[in-house]
């Protein structure tokens, strides 16, 4: 099965390096890195994980081979970015994923970065959210910034 | 300052001089909110209820709050509150309740308010630029934004960041609040000259501090990209999910032209001190 990319519900805002993506249906952010913006963007259901390697390698100007692209697959299918694509967690051994990282020079940087956008109420001061909703927690490495300790107020 | 003008003429109850309703209508930032709360609880709100608010008793209103003192079968008091008709919870003291009316009309305002976006964050301003540290309460905002004064930044906020169209951060000017009593009576004599003058200007986003309190630690920030700084503000900003687009857009334009950084954190005023000088 060729990759295709889910465009319903979302709405993108490129910039220089990244792309930022709102997941309107599910309440969700993602921050795709340069090469997971490129593989996504090129997914349109007719090219396959080769293709994308060569288009990355090309849009990029780094080397990225089938595992590469089967990562950064993967990491958007978890983000509910893809409508189809290959079955990709069984298909890559651990070694074969780091060579992948490693190629991708990604030791230090996610491929799609979330968070989970918090329904109005989660900001209000503590001890007054009243039924409103409540706070929903972070998804991928970025951490957010709650529950701080050690200074007060604010 | 502005001043929130009671209308006391405008009265729902006549069960009693404590149990009688004031309505008084305030718009701020773009936003006109009704409340309606027991006379005997207006001295416990601060004045203006939302930084920027004035009496405002004309046009549609965006929001309505209402709070009705009721009593349990024990005698004690009862703060039903209640939004736009649906019961938002029940308070059982004064203080209590003062500050569920004051929560609910700041984050009201923040959540509504046209063109504009609320990032919950501290704000000062340094060489013209504004410092933007994003944080939900008990983040420990106040106290850097107090630490970052000490060391010589213009103070702009501790609870919100506002952003307008052009990116710009606007003051949300109101005294910073502190747990500690002590640390409230500092911050008032630091501050409290400053905030009876008037708010500073908008200015544009200088740069964005991500952090979070590690015991020992010493602030050696790492660079974000922009889409890491863009998420750190969104993880904190109030209309996301009502207005995502506007949201984004906004903020993404804010952060053109600035830098972020992300590490832990120790004292604030080690923070303060490395922080400056890091810009």
């Amino acid at each position: 099965m060729r990759p295709l990319a889910r465009k319903s519900d979302l709405f993108a805002e490129n910039l220089p390096e990244e792309v930022i993506v709102y997941d309107k249906s599910r309440d969700k952010v993602h921050c795709l890195s340069k090469t997971a913006a490129a593989i996504w963007e090129s997914c349109d259901g007719t090219k396959s994980v080769d293709d994308l390697a060569q288009i990355v390698e090309a849009k990029l100007g780094a080397p990225a081979d089938r595992e590469a692209v089967l990562l950064a697959l993967e990491e958007l299918k978890k983000a509910d970015l893809m409508e189809a694509g290959p079955v990709t967690a069984p298909d890559i051994a651990s070694s074969s994923r780091r060579d992948a990282m490693a190629k991708m020079a990604l030791a230090s940087s996610a491929l799609v970065a979330t968070i989970v956008a918090s329904a109005p109420a989660a900001h209000a001061s503590a001890g007054h959210q009243g039924n409103q909703g409540g706070s929903q927690g972070n998804q991928g490495d970025q951490g957010g910034n709650q529950g701080n300790q050690g200074n007060q107020g604010g | 300052m502005f001043i929130v003008s009671p209308n006391t003429d405008v009265c729902d109850s006549n069960l009693g001089a404590e149990m009688l309703n004031s309505v008084f209508p305030v718009s701020a930032w773009g936003v006109r909110i009704d409340l309606s709360v027991p006379t005997l609880l207006l001295a416990e709100l601060p004045a203006p209820i939302v930084p920027g608010a004035e009496f405002d008793n004309r046009g549609p209103v965006d929001a309505e709050l209402s709070v009705q003192l009721n009593h349990s079968v024990e005698g004690d008091p009862l703060y039903e509150i209640t939004e736009n008709g649906k019961i938002l919870g029940i308070e059982t003291s004064l203080r209590g309740a003062a500050e569920a009316v004051e929560s609910w009309a700041q984050l009201t305002v923040a959540t509504l308010a046209k063109g504009l976006v609320f990032v919950h964050a501290g704000v000062v301003g340094w060489r013209n630029r504004a410092v933007v540290i994003p944080g939900r309460s008990l983040s420990g905002k106040s106290t850097l934004v107090l630490e970052l004064v000490r060391a010589g930044a213009d103070y702009y906020s501790d609870e919100y960041a506002v952003f307008d169209s052009e990116g710009r951060v606007h003051p949300y000017w109101r005294l910073p609040k502190l747990r500690a009593a002590s640390d409230q009576k500092a911050a008032s004599h630091l501050l409290g000259g400053i905030l009876s003058g008037p708010p500073p200007i908008p200015i544009p986003l200088g740069c964005v501090l991500i952090s979070r309190y590690e015991a020992e630690s010493s602030w050696q920030p790492r660079r974000l990209t922009s889409g890491k700084t863009l998420l750190g503000l969104l993880d904190n900003t109030v209309p996301l999910r009502g207005r995502p687009e506007q949201s984004i857009k906004t903020l993404a334009k804010a952060i053109a032209n600035a830098r972020g950084f992300e590490g832990p954190r120790g004292e604030a005023a080690d923070f303060a001190q490395r922080a400056l000088a890091l810009l």
